[in-house]
């Protein structure tokens, strides 16, 4: 493996220095994805996820793999198993356990494997007709946790398909109600394994793209287990979600806090005596995430990342000493560490041009010497290995999957700031390889989704596509983004496209000035919440040659009334229920359907049939509205479940759908 | 079915009916045999029709062809334990029938309907077609050599589909579709099978895709030209584009027949070849019900020969002579039949009090006529008519247990309302007693081009039995009063109609002891409309249940099927600025804030006629504003649960609500 990679970067080295070419999309299938580091106790090793596409089978093969600090060597650990994620190691370091699923059909389902790092095939651990949705190890390594859902009550019933159910706060494309979660205890050598909680209330499930589900975690002693509890199975009301603490002999359960709702992501410190957990701002549930510390006895705690890293936190690891945590959280074009001191001032880590990985997590593990391994990019490198050996080192990049892409003449990426309505903004611009600042280039705005995410330093396939053929790319932040502060964040409250598309069009401004853009050849486009803005510039702003709107949320009755997210929409993005009074007249003036009539670009519709976070409704809508008022306009649509297709030959069809009605319509 | 019969026997033996008659159950229901498919013999001696029995342990129902003998009401069964059978047609020389049933194709995996002949003079059933995508409709040659049929095209991006590029693009389709609409075409094959010809292709289509409707065969006499429709797209939102083609078998060319734009249907030559009969709304407005024309092969529209008679005709079937036809459609409370010669007389046949379900074609010898049939108190059974001057005879009596049981007394009910006069369909509960007062159930139907009229209806007959007046209100836009009433809820789809229901209720309250204090409104489809329109209009209701129930008629528009041909309900497409007031206000969702009454909420997941967004506002709407209510959803495909276990859960569901609240 490390062989056969240093020769061919070698190859590529010596064709870079002749002449490197420019990215295509068919450089797609040389990129590998890196993710869930898992460092050793000890700090010796680091596993984690390689995952390759396969374009003939269309799949991502997944393995876990094994990198050694001290040879620098990698090898795989697995071979041939599916789904294979969430590599954990045992406290004591010498078994490595992780979820593989298993069985077909309806029956395939994530159990728990345990590899003995002495050599053996590795072990199924659990047998959970539902599948595992997530476990951790106890402390003296003798037995795991782990989350799974109850069978259906009615089950019986279904198989004679008396299988209608009662809907409640769900997704409109559903075809159950969910089951509750609960958690279950099983001895590391697969004996006694029995069910720790029970009821109609419920652990959360994880909910792509998002987080991962709110994790257990045990205290030292392997007493107790700190998780978070829904009222019931369904996802949207986790929003009434608490950190409790479990018993485990008694069975007992006890509330930590006194808020009631919106906790999260409970974390007990290595030496038991401190709980960290996710809370919004003030209890405000449309302000960003903090990191409150209490005591595993009881009491709301206080807030320790308000001051002095205000920005919304990915994560939360508590380091060694238990005396502080790792916070990640993006700031600026970066996504930014801190070491936080429960009593003290937080230090940002100095990470030079490397971008951990944080979409909506940090993807990162830190060993019991205080060592980081995480995943991270650079504006001109994919997605590697990184690893600190401490929270002052440097980052030190460990792995070359990606030194193919990273080899190639790629656009230069580079920060744009700008001042507007009292907020100070920026957005990264990208510029085509070979950039003549003497010639005029068209534009393309490529709008990041969430809102709460941010266009940051990190590498984009999609940007560089755009920027080889030829395109100025502007991903711009805006109000909402997750990276300027509280403030920034929560302005986006009862404003979702009227603040933020100023903002936008203030920074179309800025770019003008940093570089040469042809104004008569703009373009906009996005997916998902970048698709909103996709759609509301188009209906605000009529400087527009092309769009491209991917997965928009076009209209915010369909959010509220057939999303995943629904309820949720009038809590933490608009002020109630559009049924209940005169809110419908607030839901309508921000959705962008309601300005459809205004727009005349020419407009490629994306989306997946089966999205239920922003479901294909509102594309129909946008759809039929601009066909019938005239506008150039196609639709395409992907059979498949889920909010973007993940899949290699799907994704790679999006970006060539994508990049090519820009090219046509603003003819780089 | 056999073990009811003796159980019924034994209680009549020991026990006098009148005093001891039970009310109609589920498990009555369940006992119920469907008939359909009347199909008489060209000689007139023989009706082959279709039998089907739910199987609640399989959750389906089995098919069997049934052939009756007229003369002695002898009936034998002709096929044994098929599948997916349906569609018989007799041989032009009566001596065998076609048939569609489901089979394994070499090189698919699903089944798939394919044509298959039976001889009359002994033998299985024999494959004719082969088809990869399934025969949709088909049809004898007039000299009974080959049949001209339809089949779905081959899906021209199955390569790509097949490596995951399966994208595809959006047009008039609705939100459900996971491919691109593939368009049917006509071809035609020897009675004994072998290499079919292709008669037909292009992008337009002689069918459309989920809803399958499909275009009629029609073979000119001579057997040189058939006659069908065209269909702008394999899409329903695209058909009111619909016009009838005459297509030349030899060379498969085709020719518009009338030179209209859209809207027709049922082309049907008549016997001698110089005629042809098609459906169009009236004049050409959409927003009618059809008339039936009959015009010259030669072409153009032709002449309305239902313009005496004026109703939303159905169904239609000429006459052995070619002079005349019979006309078949909703009358006031009845489904009647007419009689109506090309020279202008018209004769409304007397039915007495048999309601027409299903009819076939007339016997090409005698005329006479094959059709399904109920009364109020009997459900399907097979019905013979040997002129248009006698009155109908039944052939069969497998639901005459129903008979037996104590069911609830049918009537009539008539009344003004602003200009119009309208009427509906009351069932007491059985052994009303004008004394006491009885809480009153609204089943509004759906459509709303549709009817409720004098005929067997088991959910009413199930309510009853609960001890309550059942009303089937008729409102503006219902087929059974004609093209101004059915006009009449174009641009006014909820308040007209809604001033109608309560005017009925009025003329129920003035005939029957109703306890006003206990009322429910209930529906499915555009019953369920009216029901959230008339719980958020009118504040009178204990108890609503609303079935797939129409709510937000933008999600008609971009949702379902339907697409543009909503378009004519309001004039203009909802995004227009000009028209998108129109669309809202006329949606129930629009006064979701001023329901009160406990609301069950029902529907399919994959409902792609009204789509379950629908429902999903309306539940939240309802939760939001703390109104009680309880929202069923069904996993499946379709626009009613079609299966019998899923079936019954939802009339239990129905009934259990309003018992819960009006009981």
């Amino acid at each position: 493996m490390k062989y056969s990679a240093l020769i061919l970067a070698l190859v590529a080295a010596t064709a870079t220095a002749a002449s490197a070419r420019t990215m295509v999309l068919d450089d797609m299938k040389s990129l590998s994805g890196l993710s869930e580091p898992a460092i050793s106790p000890d700090g010796s090793v680091i596993a984690f996820i390689l995952s390759v596409p396969d374009y003939k089978t269309d799949r991502s093969i997944r393995t876990l793999m094994l990198y050694n600090l001290s040879d620098s060597g990698t090898r795989p650990l697995t071979a041939g198993r599916r789904g294979v994620a969430s590599p954990a190691w045992s406290p004591d370091g010498k078994r490595l356990a992780f979820l593989s699923i298993t069985g077909e059909g309806d029956k395939a389902k994530e159990q728990v494997f345990v590899l003995d790092m002495r050599g053996g095939d590795a072990a199924q651990l659990t047998h959970a007709a539902n599948g595992v949705e997530q476990f951790t190890w106890r402390p003296d390594g003798g037995a795991i946790a782990y989350v799974t859902p109850d069978d259906p009550v009615n089950k019986k019933d279904v198989e004679h398909h008396l299988d209608a159910f009662v809907v409640g706060d769900q997704a409109y494309q559903e075809k159950a109600a969910p089951t509750p979660n609960h958690i279950w205890l099983i001895n590391a050598d697969g004996s006694g394994d029995k069910r720790l909680t029970q009821g109609t209330w419920s652990l959360p499930t994880a909910t792509p793209p998002g987080p991962p589900a709110s994790p257990l975690s045990w205290s030292p002693d392997g007493k107790s287990i700190i998780f978070t509890r829904m009222p019931n199975a369904y996802d949207t009301d986790g929003y009434l979600a608490t950190v409790d603490v479990l018993d485990v002999q008694s069975g007992t359960i006890r509330t930590l806090t006194s808020h009631g709702k919106y906790e999260g992501y409970g974390s007990l410190s290595p030496d038991g005596s401190k709980v960290a957990y996710f809370y919004p701002f003030q209890g405000d549930p449309s302000a960003q995430n903090d990191i409150l510390v209490t005591s595993p006895a009881g009491g709301n705690g206080n807030d320790v990342t308000a001051d002095g890293i205000d920005t919304n936190v990915a994560r939360a690891i508590w380091m060694p000493d238990s005396k502080s945590l790792l916070i990640a959280g993006h700031k600026g074009t970066d996504a930014a560490l801190w070491i936080k001191p429960i009593d003290g001032t937080a230090q940002r880590l100095q990470l030079g041009e490397v971008q951990p990985v944080q979409p909506f997590w940090l993807d990162a593990s830190v060993s019991n010497t205080g060592a980081i391994a995480f995943t991270g990019s650079e504006s001109n490198h994919p997605t590697e290995l990184y690893y600190m050996s401490s929270s002052t080192a440097t980052p030190k990049r460990l792995t070359s999957y990606n030194d193919a892409v990273a080899k190639l003449d790629l656009g230069k990426v580079q920060p744009v700031t700008w001042s507007f309505e009292g907020f100070s903004e920026n957005g990264t611009l990208t510029y085509p390889p070979g950039y003549d600042p003497s010639r005029a280039y068209p534009l393309v705005l490529v709008v990041h989704g969430g809102p709460n995410s941010a266009s940051i330093l990190s590498f984009s396939t999609l940007n560089q596509l755009l920027a080889a053929r030829g395109f100025l790319v502007f991903n711009p932040n805006y109000r909402g983004s997750d990276n300027q502060g509280e403030s920034y964040w929560h302005a986006i409250f009862n404003d979702a496209g009227a603040g933020p598309g100023r903002d936008v069009m203030a920074g179309i401004a800025a770019v003008e000035q940093a570089a040469h853009v042809d104004t008569s050849r703009i373009g906009v486009s996005g997916w998902s919440y970048g698709g909103y803005m996709t759609s509301w510039l188009e209906g605000h702003y009529n400087i527009w040659k092309a769009a491209v709107a991917g997965a928009a949320v076009n209209n915010w009755v369909d959010e509220y009334a057939l999303s995943d997210n629904n309820v949720t929409v009038g809590i933490a993005e608009l002020p109630g229920s559009p049924f209940v009074g005169n809110n419908i007249a607030l839901y309508r003036a921000q959705s962008p359907i309601t300005y459809a009539w205004n727009i005349t670009a020419p407009t490629l519709i994306l989306s997946d049939t089966g999205d239920v976070r922003v479901p294909i409704t509102q594309s129909y809508e946008m759809f039929r509205a601009l066909t019938d008022h005239g506008v150039t306009t196609r639709f395409f649509a992907y059979p498949i479940a889920g909010h973007s297709p993940g899949d290699p030959v799907r994704a790679m069809d999006v970006n060539r759908r994508w990049i090519d009605w820009l090219v046509q319509y603003l003819k780089p | 079915m056999r073990l009811a019969i003796i159980a019924a026997l034994s209680i009549a033996v020991l026990f006098p009916a009148a005093a001891f008659a039970r009310t109609i159950d589920f498990s009555d229901v369940r006992n119920i045999t469907s008939l359909s498919s009347p199909q008489i013999s060209p000689d007139g001696k023989r009706i082959v029709f279709v039998r089907s029995r739910p199987d609640y342990t399989k959750d389906r129902s089995q098919s069997d062809l049934m052939l009756m003998d007229v003369k002695t009401k002898k009936v034998r069964q002709i096929t044994f334990n098929r599948r997916g059978l349906g569609s018989p047609r007799w041989s032009p020389d009566g001596s065998s029938i076609a048939f569609l049933m489901s089979t394994m194709v070499e090189g698919v995996t699903d089944p798939q309907e394919e044509i298959f002949v039976l001889p009359l003079d002994g033998g299985d059933p024999r494959p004719v077609t082969k088809a990869e995508q399934g025969v949709d409709g088909f049809a004898w040659s007039p000299n009974g050599s080959q049949f001209a049929f339809i089949t779905q095209d081959a899906n021209p991006y199955k390569k790509q589909i097949d490596a995951h590029l399966d994208a595809f693009e959006v047009g008039a389709n609705d939100y459900l579709h996971t491919e691109a609409a593939i368009p049917s075409h006509l071809w035609t094959i020897g009675i004994n099978g072998g290499t079919a010809k292709r008669l037909t292709s292009g992008s337009w289509s002689l069918g459309t895709v989920d809803p399958g409707a499909t275009s009629e065969i029609s073979w000119s006499p001579d057997g040189k030209k058939i006659a069908i429709i065209h269909f702008p797209t394999p899409l329903i939102g695209n058909s009111l584009g619909a016009v009838i083609d005459v297509v030349d078998v030899r060379t498969g060319k085709r020719s518009p027949l009338t030179g209209n734009t859209g809207l027709e249907g049922s082309p049907d030559f008549a016997p001698a070849g110089n005629l042809i009969s098609y459906s169009r709304n009236t004049n050409g407005d959409d927003t009618n019900g059809n008339a039936i024309y009959v015009t010259h092969v030669g072409g153009g529209p032709g002449k309305d020969i239902r313009a005496q008679i004026g109703r939303d005709i159905n169904g239609t079937a000429w006459d052995p002579s070619g002079k005349a036809m019979w006309l078949f459609g909703p009358d006031g409370q009845r489904t009647a039949a007419w009689y109506v010669t090309l020279g202008g007389s018209t004769q409304r046949v007397n039915m007495g009090d048999v309601a027409i379900s299903q009819t076939g074609p007339v016997a090409r010898k005698t005329g006479a006529l094959a059709f399904i049939g109920t009364t109020t108190g009997h459900p399907a059974e097979l019905y013979y008519l040997a002129s248009p001057k006698s009155s109908p005879a039944r052939l069969t009596n497998y639901n005459g247990f129903i008979t037996k049981l104590q069911l609830g007394r049918v009537v009539e009910m008539n009344w003004k309302n602003d200009g119009f006069a309208e009427d509906g369909v009351l069932t007491l509960p059985p052994g009303y007693n004008p004394k006491k007062s009885y809480p009153l159930v609204l089943i509004v139907h759906g459509g709303p081009q549709s009817a409720s009229t004098l005929a067997w209806n088991s959910q009413n007959q199930l309510f009853a039995a609960h001890g309550y007046l059942i009303f089937n209100p008729n409102y503006r836009g219902s087929t059974n009063l004609g093209d101004r009433y059915e006009h009449a809820i174009w641009h006014d789809a909820g308040a007209g109609p809604g001033r109608d229901v309560m005017a009925g209720i009025a003329t129920v309250e003035k005939a029957y002891n109703v306890d006003k204090g206990r009322m429910a409104v209930t529906g499915w489809s555009y019953g369920g409309y009216m029901t959230s329109w008339m719980t958020g209009h009118y504040n009178i209701w204990k108890a609503a249940v609303a079935g797939a129930a129409l709510n937000d008629w933008f999600d008609d528009y971009n949702d379902a099927f339907y697409v543009y041909t909503d378009v004519p309900w309001f004039g203009g497409s909802p995004w227009n600025p000009k028209y998108t007031a129109m669309w809202r206000d006329q949606s129930p969702i629009t006064y979701a804030q001023s329901i009160k009454a406990p609301t069950l909420i029902m529907g399919d997941i994959g409902d792609n006629n009204v789509t379950i967004t629908n429902s999903f506002k309306m539940y939240h709407a309802l939760k939001d504003n703390g109104v009680t209510v309880q929202f069923v959803a069904y996993p499946v495909h379709g626009h009613f649960p079609s299966d019998p276990v899923r079936s019954e859960d939802v009339t239990r569901r129905w009934l259990a609500w309003v018992d819960r609240y009006l009981r």
